[in-house]
């Protein structure tokens, strides 16, 4: 794994933070203990120089050159040079100096280098202080006359020992924190594998197994609840990619009617040499299927746009009063011709409505088309507007064969036919009613149907009223 | 040969129709599942070309009807070429099935398979006499040379050629050569069977009294 790649790997991070605490616990857990083992170390150390110390100044006190101190060997110089005790001590050594800076006594195996100490001299402050100084630990006595008195011994033994100390602690911290990754590791990836889980059913579903979901059982509460959200997406996918998939083949069955008509028909005429009048009905008849074609594609065209979102509603003041007056005008002809009475009841008030008047009219004529196409003989076609609180609502009702109320949840879907028995209206692609779906939706609004089978069909479109046309956008239907 | 069209695209049916009458089928057509089952019910024909979606009674309701009377064969035509729907098909009761668009040759073949396969041929070639019908081609020849015939002519002596041995009464051949646009009454009948025995030899068509006719050989 590359290392950035690493870095972003959530199992791969939480390791690096539990590495580092564990790091930071250990490191300051050996270091307090390294310092406390050393404090108490030195400490008994100075206690052994003091005792030393005073022995010495005893010694000297008892030896004062100005009472007639005499050179020569002190208890502490022969002991020191004496046999040592069992435990290997260091030996302790001294240098006395006077107040004056001379030196007045010095072990021989004291070091060269120790001089008269700072604080020494007359009128100096008496006291006692203990110090480190490289390998050597010393007690500095200075007497009330200002007399000064060294007392110290190596401690490389003891610093040899700490410094083992510190080894040691450092291994088994290391050892400690490798057992500590370790098990966090396969902590981390026991706690990885459930998203590993989800992961690779999102894959096989990403490749296509549309069907699949994530295994919820026996995940952690936190996991399943991503997964069952996860699961409500994919089922979401599934939906929406089996219903364009059925769109594809619904829209490309209806493109093999026309086309075999196509087919068909140049065949036929070339087959054999013909009379013209053959001729001309075989074209004829290309035209007509080339016609439906062009129908479909286009009704496919606008269901895909609106769809895309790539052409939006343009939406305008309105009323749907005069709207559905207009769309009853351009439908008139059609209606006589099918001998139908086609009426309009009057509008009681203006119903100020925001709407894409082209795209509204088009749902308009769809209905009432409709309404024609499946009349019967003889019928008619009522149309009303009006309103309810806050919605209005423009009505088509017909007198035609009706839909049987298993077929109205059904009747928006794309291509959806009642029934192949239902006497094909020409021209129609299946696409009319959703398409005025699509738009009236897109409008915020919804269409109703009601219908009794041999006595008609009605459909009422409602749309949100604008608040009395004083330019609200008056769509605020969920 | 007569067949019965059942399809509700008026300018698909009125091209299968001028075709097939081409290549001498005597041909029936109705535009609705109603009229086609009625038809169907009521004509012995030797295939019937159907289409799935009908109005008024779909095709495979149709068939289903069809089959609890007759045997006659079923050449479906749809536009849903799932596997599932070509299976139901199938299952249905039809003899053949073919996918919308399709081309009017593959049309024309599998109408011969069907109709040879419902007589019980297994091949193209008939062999009556020294004479050979030859099915696919739609030709007679003798000694390998194809005696020329009007599509007529070839459908009245194919249609006893695969009866060979048997009698075939006029009724029968005026059912199955001539279509519901014929007139029934005429003597075309016995124009055709002249015209043959002129072509073939007087032999060869025997006149059964009282019956009807028979291939000699």
């Amino acid at each position: 794994m590359a290392p950035t790649m690493a870095l972003r790997s959530l199992r791969w991070q939480l390791q690096l933070w539990y590495a580092l605490l564990l790091v930071a616990v250990f490191g300051g857990f050996g270091a307090t203990a390294w310092q406390l083992q050393r404090a108490s170390r030195l400490r008994e150390i100075d206690r052994e120089l003091d005792g030393a110390g005073l022995e010495v100044l005893r010694f000297l006190r008892e030896n004062d050159p100005l009472r007639g101190w005499a050179p020569g060997p002190h208890p502490r110089r022969q002991r020191a040079g004496g046999p040592r005790e069992p435990e290997a001590r260091a030996a302790v050594y001294f240098v006395a100096w006077g107040r004056d800076g001379t030196e007045r006594d010095r072990t021989p195996n004291a070091p060269p280098d120790l001089r008269f100490p700072a604080g020494g001299g007359q009128g100096a402050r008496r006291g006692t202080s203990h110090h480190s100084r490289g390998m050597f630990r010393e007690v500095t006595f200075i007497t009330p006359p200002g007399d000064a008195v060294v007392v110290g011994r190596s401690i490389e033994a003891e610093l040899a020992d700490l410094g083992r100390f510190a080894m040691g602690l450092t291994l088994a911290g290391v050892v400690a924190l490798a057992a500590a990754l370790a098990v966090g590791a396969w902590m981390a990836g026991r706690a990885m594998r459930p998203l590993d889980r989800i992961g690779s059913s999102a894959r096989r579903i990403a490749a296509g197994s549309l069907a699949d979901r994530i295994d919820t059982a026996g995940l952690p509460r936190e996991l399943e609840t991503l997964a069952v959200l996860l699961n409500e997406g994919f089922a979401h996918i599934e939906e929406t990619v089996l219903r364009q998939r059925r769109f594809t083949s619904d829209a490309s069955h209806e493109l093999r009617t026309p086309v075999a008509v196509v087919l068909a028909q140049t065949q036929a005429a070339l087959a054999r040499p013909r009379q013209e009048a053959e001729y001309r009905h075989a074209l004829e008849a290309c035209q007509r299927s080339a016609q439906r074609m062009r129908r479909l594609v286009e009704s496919l065209l606008s269901l895909a746009r609106m769809e895309s979102g790539e052409e939006p509603a343009s939406l305008e003041d309105a009323d749907l009063g005069q709207l559905a007056g207009e769309a009853i005008q351009a439908i008139r002809p059609l209606a006589a011709g099918a001998r139908l009475t086609l009426t309009m009841e009057p509008v009681a008030a203006a119903l100020p409505v925001r709407v894409d008047p082209g795209r509204m009219g088009q749902v308009l004529l769809n209905l009432l088309g409709n309404a024609v196409a499946y009349n019967q003989p003889g019928g008619s076609i009522t149309v009303r507007v009006g309103r309810s609180s806050t919605e209005a609502f423009v009505r088509v009702a017909d007198t035609g064969i009706g839909i049987a109320s298993e077929h109205v949840p059904r009747l928006f879907e794309r291509f959806y036919r009642v029934d192949a028995s239902r006497p094909t209206a020409r021209g129609h692609v299946g696409l009319g009613l959703a398409i005025s779906h699509q738009i009236v939706r897109e409008h915020q609004g919804w269409i109703t149907v009601e219908s009794v089978p041999g006595q008609g069909s009605t459909f009422t479109v409602w749309l949100a009223m604008r608040p009395d046309g004083n330019g609200g956008t008056g769509l605020g239907h969920g | 040969m007569r067949l019965l069209i059942v399809e509700d695209e008026a300018d698909l049916l009125q091209s299968l129709a001028l075709v097939t009458r081409d290549e001498g089928y005597a041909v029936d057509t109705a535009d609705d599942g109603e009229t086609g089952l009625h038809k169907a019910l009521h004509c012995d024909y030797d295939c019937i070309v159907l289409d799935v979606m009908l109005p008024r009674l779909n095709g495979m309701e149709l068939l289903r009807r069809l089959r609890s009377v007759r045997r006659t064969p079923v050449l479906l035509l749809t536009a849903r070429d799932a596997t599932r729907d070509r299976v139901r098909g199938l299952d249905g009761g039809a003899d053949d099935y073919l996918v919308k668009p399709f081309d009017m040759e593959e049309l024309l073949a599998r109408l011969r398979a069907v109709i040879r396969r419902h007589n019980g041929e297994a091949t193209s070639c008939i062999r009556v006499g020294d004479y050979e019908v030859n099915l696919s081609a739609r030709t007679l020849s003798k000694a390998g040379q194809v005696i020329a015939l009007t599509a007529r002519e070839y459908s009245l002596l194919e249609y006893m050629a695969l009866r060979r041995g048997s009698v075939v009464t006029r009724a029968e051949l005026y059912e199955h050569l001539f279509d519901e646009n014929d007139d029934t009454l005429s003597n075309l009948l016995d124009v055709h069977v002249s015209r043959l025995r002129r072509k073939l030899g007087a032999a060869f068509i025997e006149t059964r009294r009282g019956m009807g006719y028979s291939l000699a050989g």
